[in-house]
């Protein structure tokens, strides 16, 4: 009897210690988490990338709890071409000077077949609006990686210069190995 | 790097930005011209054309919100709509109970423009931008005035405002936006629009100029202040106040001018600070069509 006692203990020990291990709140920053973007015309495409991001990634054990939230410096936008990056900037597109920051809030993040999809709101040109994308994300060796692809209309977001010159749809790429 | 623009690129320009501009210009105006002989219906045919083309130009491009509470170039296209109504508003009001009322009315609508105009985070302040703002669309649009007075305001004040519109889209290209350099070039073609009728039927079109007066100001200091690039500030001013060099033909010699002398004079005045203007922003960036 002493002995079952004893062993639900060190069980229920376990699990408490073992929660409180996963509960931690990761931070974002851009030494480990990468946006990038490929924006594409008819004949070519380009590549970008923000310098500076903050954020965190909550979590408690359970992902589909998690909570994510990143905030990008608009400014700190690198291209593959500097003029390319000046003509982002303008009010062509990001406008960096009016709407200095993007953020991005999550509202869920649901279990799929292939990973997850995070769901929230993404505050882009001063327009906020929903955005759904699928993520690889694992807790693993007290950290946890983020790994996504997907694409978002920019006309949704209100930057709407060019069309049909340069093409709505953009490639996002995010990568996060935070611990 | 490709510093030309591409064929598609000036073919989509001429078709959604210079023609509607300058076919809604001269269109409505010789429509109103042919019907009407009456000085005061003309003039509002004017404001009406300038207003027509530039919301064609804008609704062919999608560059400015048709309506914006918001301080700085957001709001260009209704606080241009303003100016060029509180213009003619102010001419008629001129001509019915004096200058006095006229131009109270005529200050009260630039004063609110700029204040509309003027961007609400920048080095100065919303209120030091609004004062420089509002000095130069007010130094501007009294010099047209003031010029058509002296009879430049028929032909002349057209060839003032190709190289003003031309000098603005040039510097606002080189600091990296096409959106503004469209918004100039749209203004430009629609004013060549209406200067051409307004040459054909001897009309003064310097009333019409008000929207301009504010528009190429509020839009350079837009410029300057939303874009990322080398052109140095000295461009912006330069082109946002090229013709005050107008006022020079003002002085006691020149005042007595007319007809060729004081047209080709009006020309140069304008065309030196908009030339080093320009220069300046050549030697500054490099365009890239490339990308």
């Amino acid at each position: 009897m002493n002995s079952m006692k004893l062993s639900l203990l060190f069980l229920s020990a376990s699990l408490f210690s073992g929660a409180s291990l996963c509960a931690a709140d990761f931070k974002l920053t851009a030494d480990n988490t990468t946006v990038k973007f490929i924006g594409s015309k008819k004949d070519g495409k380009h590549e970008g990338s923000f310098k500076k991001l903050t954020g965190k990634f909550s979590v408690s054990g359970d992902v589909t709890k998690a909570k994510l939230e990143v905030t990008i410096a608009i400014d700190s936008m690198v291209t593959d071409a500097t003029k390319l990056t000046a003509h982002l900037k303008s009010p062509d597109f990001f406008d960096a000077k009016r709407f200095a920051e993007a953020k991005f809030v999550s509202k869920s993040i649901q279990a799929g077949t292939n990973g997850y999809l995070v769901s929230g709101d993404l505050t882009l040109h001063g327009v906020t609006h929903p955005l759904s994308f699928p993520a690889r994300i694992d807790l693993a060796d007290g950290g946890v990686t983020v790994s996504s692809q997907f694409e978002l209309n920019r006309h949704e977001w209100g930057i709407s210069y060019g069309k049909g010159n340069v093409n709505d749809l953009v490639k996002m790429s995010i990568d996060v190995k935070a611990k | 790097m490709n510093s030309v623009p591409p064929w598609p690129i000036v073919q989509s320009m001429i078709l959604t930005v210079m023609l509607p501009g300058f076919a809604v210009g001269a269109g409505v105006l010789a429509a109103v011209c042919s019907v009407t002989r009456s000085e005061t219906r003309r003039l509002i045919g004017g404001a009406l054309a300038l207003a027509g083309g530039l919301a064609l130009g804008n609704s062919a491009r999608g560059l400015l919100p048709w309506w914006s509470l918001e301080w700085g170039w957001p709001s260009l296209f209704p606080a241009t709509l303003l100016a060029i109504g509180g213009g003619v508003i102010a001419a008629l009001t001129t001509a019915a109970t004096g200058r006095r009322r006229g131009g109270a009315l005529r200050v009260s609508v630039l004063a609110g423009c700029a204040f509309w105009l003027a961007p609400a985070e920048s080095p100065l302040g919303h209120l030091g931008v609004f004062a420089l703002l509002f000095v130069a669309s007010m130094l501007n649009w009294e010099v047209f005035r003031r010029s058509g007075a002296q009879s430049l305001g028929r032909a002349a004040l057209l060839g003032v405002v190709i190289p003003w519109g031309i000098a603005a889209a040039t510097v606002l290209i080189h600091a990296h936006s096409a959106r503004f350099c469209d918004l100039a070039i749209l203004q430009t073609s629609t004013l060549c629009g209406i200067g051409v009728i307004a040459a054909m039927w001897r009309l003064d079109s310097a009333t019409l100029f008000v929207g301009s007066a504010i528009f190429f100001p509020a839009l350079l200091l837009g410029g300057a202040v939303n874009t990322f690039s080398e052109v140095p500030t000295a461009s912006f001013i330069l082109v946002a106040l090229a013709p005050c060099a107008l006022w020079v033909l003002r002085l006691a010699p020149m005042r007595r001018w007319s007809g060729r002398t004081l047209a080709t004079s009006a020309l140069v005045a304008v065309l030196i600070p908009c030339a080093i203007a320009v220069g300046l922003a050549l030697r500054a960036e490099t365009l890239d069509f490339g990308h």
